[in-house]
């Protein structure tokens, strides 16, 4: 051994088999476009749920100033500041007694228990 | 002949951002030896990384085509969208890897198939490269693979990665040298 000889490598030659070798089987399409779905879904309705959100931040300080030093998210929900506002934010969404859409309002309120 | 598949691409990548399913499902099979390709480079040739990178860069092509206007060519268009699968898979990977500690020495990858002497000495090229690769960030992998590999340009390169022409060239010429460097280790030389 000891020998420093030197091989010569084809450097693209050799990184397209190399990557060839180990590239993946078959592409799975509608696997992608399913996920690709589900991801805009749920940044569509997380992206509601912030603007719930923000519909609640306008409601808390008016339900707070209506019913009394202890402010909870039921009574922001019931505020009709925060209805309207959540109205005018989200547009078809906000419907269901508390003026907001059910799954959202339900997203909102396991936040809020989380906390 | 060439031109008529990239012109078919295009129509189909237009037709699929529209929502077309069907025409979604082809030009991921049209595509797929590219992506598959890149992702293998620059996951340096990990099999299993190299899935998820391809498959998250399909996902994310679905969601990106309805933005896909023709300004840049589709090529370009579908290695941006890898190279950010792929940094993704990256970030995600490290993420991981905090979390679970500090991983036993890395596991060297299987050789290709080796045959007789011949597939030998390839299985052995391919080796050192995996493991020049291995000291390369992916994002420096990608571009060296695809300048190498697929012949890309400074100006398509630049394009694929959002980084302006210099950045490029910089960044190539690091990335080469330090491949170079790596490789000789090995006991090999580039051409």
């Amino acid at each position: 051994m000891g020998s420093t000889e030197i091989r010569r490598m084809e450097l693209g030659r050799e990184l397209r088999a190399l990557a060839e070798l180990s590239a993946p089987g078959a592409p799975e399409p509608r696997l992608a476009a399913a996920e690709s779905f589900r991801r805009r879904r749920s940044s569509r309705f997380l992206g509601l749920c912030l603007a719930a959100g923000a519909a609640l931040c306008v409601g808390i300080p008016l339900a707070q100033r209506g019913l009394g030093p202890r402010p909870g998210l039921e009574r922001a929900l019931a505020s009709e500041a925060a209805a309207e506002f959540a109205a005018a934010v989200l547009g078809p969404r906000a419907s269901g007694p508390a003026g907001l859409d059910a799954e959202i309002e339900t997203y909102l309120v396991a936040l809020w228990d989380s906390d | 002949m060439a031109k008529e598949g990239v012109e078919g691409e295009a129509e189909l990548a237009a037709r699929a951002g529209g929502g077309d399913s069907a025409a979604f499902d082809e030009l991921a099979r049209r595509l797929w030896d590219r992506i598959g390709r890149y992702a293998a480079a620059a996951a340096a040739g990990d099999p299993e990384l190299a899935s998820r990178i391809a498959q998250e860069s399909l996902v994310r092509l679905h969601a990106a085509l309805p933005r896909f206007r023709g300004e840049a060519s589709l090529g370009t268009f579908v290695y941006r969208v890898c190279a950010i699968a792929a940094a993704d898979a990256f970030r995600r990977l490290a993420r991981e890897r905090r979390r679970l500690g500090p991983l036993p020495e890395e596991e060297e990858l299987p050789s290709p198939e080796p045959g007789p002497e011949e597939a030998a000495l390839r299985g052995e090229a391919a080796a050192a490269l995996r493991r020049a690769l291995g000291r390369l960030d992916e994002g420096e992998r990608a571009l060296v693979y695809l300048k190498e590999a697929e012949g890309l340009g400074v100006a398509e390169l630049a394009e694929s990665f959002g980084i302006p022409e210099g950045t490029v060239k910089s960044r190539l010429f690091r990335a080469r040298a330090k491949l170079k460097a790596a490789l000789e280790e090995e006991g090999y030389g580039i051409d």
